[in-house]
C-alpha cells in the first residue's frame, strides 16, 4: 500500500476539484493507498476512485462521494455523518463501526459490504429500495424516522405514490419492527 | 458434434428466413452441432432449433431467437446483448459470464440453466421459468424480474439493485453478518438455506453449529427475519 502525505491528498483533491468543474486537474484515483485518519470532511470526492484503499478512522462527515468506486475500501470507523454516498460503489467495503447517521446510501451498491454495527440496513424486494439508516428509514424517496413513519395518516401514505397504501397495508408493522431493531443496540 | 463452414451457417441462416416467409421448407435446425465462435448477430433464426449445441463465444448480439429451443446449448462467454428470446426454451443452458444486457428473455423458460458470473443488466426476464437456476454473482440491475418463478434458483452474490421483484416472494437484505436471501420456498442466511419451518425448528446447538457467531445473532433477529420472510412468501 502506498501513502500520501497530507499535502499531496489535499493537492489531489484540488486537482479533482478542477477536474469536475472541467477546468483541467485531474480525477482522484487511489487505488490500494493507505488513507487512515484523514480529515476530508466536507470535500467533494464524488467520481473518484478509492477502491482497494484504507480509509478507516478518517474523516469524511458532510464529504461528497456520488458515484465513487469504493469496492473492497477500508472505512471503519470512520465518521461518514451527512456524506453523500448515492450511486457508489460500496461492494465488499469495510463500514464496520463507521458513523452513517444522516448519509445519504440511496442507489449504493452494498452488495458483500461490512455494515456491523452501523444500524444500517438495506432491503430489496419492494417497488422501491428501502434503507434503514442509524436515525431514519427511507423507502423510495420518502424518509422519516421510524416515529414519523409510525404516525403517518393513510391520507398522507396514500399521497406518497399510486400504490403506497396497499403495500403499506401489508409490510408496515414487520419493516417498522424491523428497522426499530437495525437501530436498537 | 457436426461442424458447419461459414457459407454453410449463412445459406441455413437463409433457407431459415424463406421459411420463416412459407417460400422454403428448410427451417433452421442444427442440434449438437460444434458451432463454437459463431458470428449469428442480428440473424432472424425464430422458431430455430439449436437445442444442445455448442455456442460457447459466439456473437448474437441482436439476434431473434424468440420461440427457439436452445435447450441444453452451450452458451458461456457469448455476446447475446440485445437479443430476442422471448418464449425460447433455454431450460439446461449453460450462460456462465455470458453478456445478456438489454436481451428479453421474458415468457422463456430457463429452468436448471447456469447464468452464473453473467450481465444480465436492464434485461426483461419477466414471467420466466426461472426454476432451479444458478445467478451466483451475476448482474441483475435494472432487469425485470416480475411475475418470474425463482424457486430453487440460486441468487447468491447477485446485484439486485433496482431490480423489479414484484411478485416474485424474493426478497434480499443486507446490513447482517451474512448476505439474507428470502426465496419463495426457503430463507438462505450465508451459505445455509432451510425452509422457514426448519429454520424455526432448529435448536441453539444447531445455530452455533453454523457459525461462531450465529447463535448471538439469532437470539436478536430470528422473530423479526421469520416474520419478515415468511411475509414475503405470501400473496
Amino acid at each position: 500500500m502506498r501513502t500520501l502525505s497530507k499535502e499531496e491528498l489535499k493537492e489531489s483533491i484540488n486537482q479533482h476539484l478542477l477536474w469536475l468543474n472541467n477546468k483541467g486537474g485531474e480525477r482522484l484515483v487511489l487505488i490500494n493507498y493507505d488513507l487512515r485518519g484523514n480529515d476530508l470532511s466536507d470535500s467533494d470526492l464524488s467520481g473518484s476512485n478509492l477502491s482497494d484503499s484504507d480509509l478507516s478512522g478518517s474523516n469524511l462527515s458532510n464529504s461528497d462521494l456520488r458515484g465513487s468506486d469504493l469496492r473492497l475500501s477500508a472505512l471503519s470507523d470512520s465518521n461518514l455523518s451527512g456524506s453523500n454516498f448515492s450511486n457508489s460503489d460500496l461492494r465488499w467495503s469495510d463500514l464496520s463501526g463507521s458513523n452513517l447517521s444522516n448519509s445519504n446510501l440511496g442507489y449504493s451498491n452494498l452488495g458483500g459490504s461490512d455494515l456491523e454495527n452501523t444500524h444500517v440496513s438495506r432491503l430489496y424486494g419492494h417497488p422501491w429500495e428501502i434503507t434503514v439508516y442509524p436515525e431514519s428509514l427511507a423507502i423510495g424517496c420518502e424518509r422519516h424516522t421510524v416515529e414519523e413513519w409510525e404516525r403517518f395518516t393513510e391520507k398522507e401514505i396514500g399521497m406518497m405514490d399510486r400504490q403506497a397504501l396497499a403495500w403499506w397495508a401489508k409490510w408496515q408493522d414487520s419493516i417498522l419492527s424491523y428497522a426499530t431493531l437495525v437501530q436498537t443496540n | 458434434m457436426r461442424t458447419l463452414s461459414k457459407e454453410e451457417l449463412k445459406e441455413s441462416i437463409n433457407q431459415h428466413l424463406l421459411w420463416l416467409n412459407h417460400e422454403g421448407r428448410k427451417r433452421f435446425v442444427l442440434v449438437n452441432y460444434d458451432l463454437r465462435g459463431s458470428d449469428l448477430s442480428d440473424s432472424n433464426l425464430s422458431g430455430s432449433n439449436l437445442s444442445n449445441s455448442d455456442l460457447r463465444g459466439s456473437d448474437l448480439r441482436g439476434s431473434d431467437l424468440s420461440d427457439s429451443d436452445l435447450s441444453g446449448s452451450n452458451l458461456s462467454n457469448s455476446d447475446l446483448r440485445r437479443s430476442d428470446l422471448r418464449w425460447s426454451n433455454l431450460s439446461g443452458s449453460n450462460f456462465i459470464n455470458s453478456d445478456l444486457r438489454w436481451s428479453d428473455l421474458s415468457g422463456s423458460n430457463l429452468s436448471n440453466s447456469d447464468l452464473g458470473y453473467s450481465n444480465l443488466r436492464r434485461s426483461d426476464l419477466s414471467y420466466s421459468n426461472l426454476s432451479g437456476s444458478n445467478f451466483s454473482n451475476s448482474d441483475l440491475r435494472w432487469s425485470d424480474l416480475s411475475g418470474s418463478n425463482l424457486s430453487y434458483s440460486n441468487l447468491s452474490y447477485s446485484n439486485l439493485r433496482e431490480s423489479d421483484l414484484e411478485n416474485t416472494h424474493v426478497s434480499r437484505l443486507y446490513g447482517h453478518p451474512w448476505e439474507i436471501t428470502v426465496y419463495p420456498e426457503s430463507l438462505a442466511i450465508g451459505c445455509e438455506r432451510h425452509t422457514i419451518e426448519e429454520w424455526e425448528g432448529f435448536t441453539e446447538k444447531e445455530i452455533g453449529m453454523m457459525d461462531r457467531q450465529a447463535l448471538a445473532w439469532w437470539a436478536k433477529w430470528q422473530d423479526s427475519i421469520l416474520s419478515y420472510a415468511t411475509l414475503v412468501q405470501t400473496d
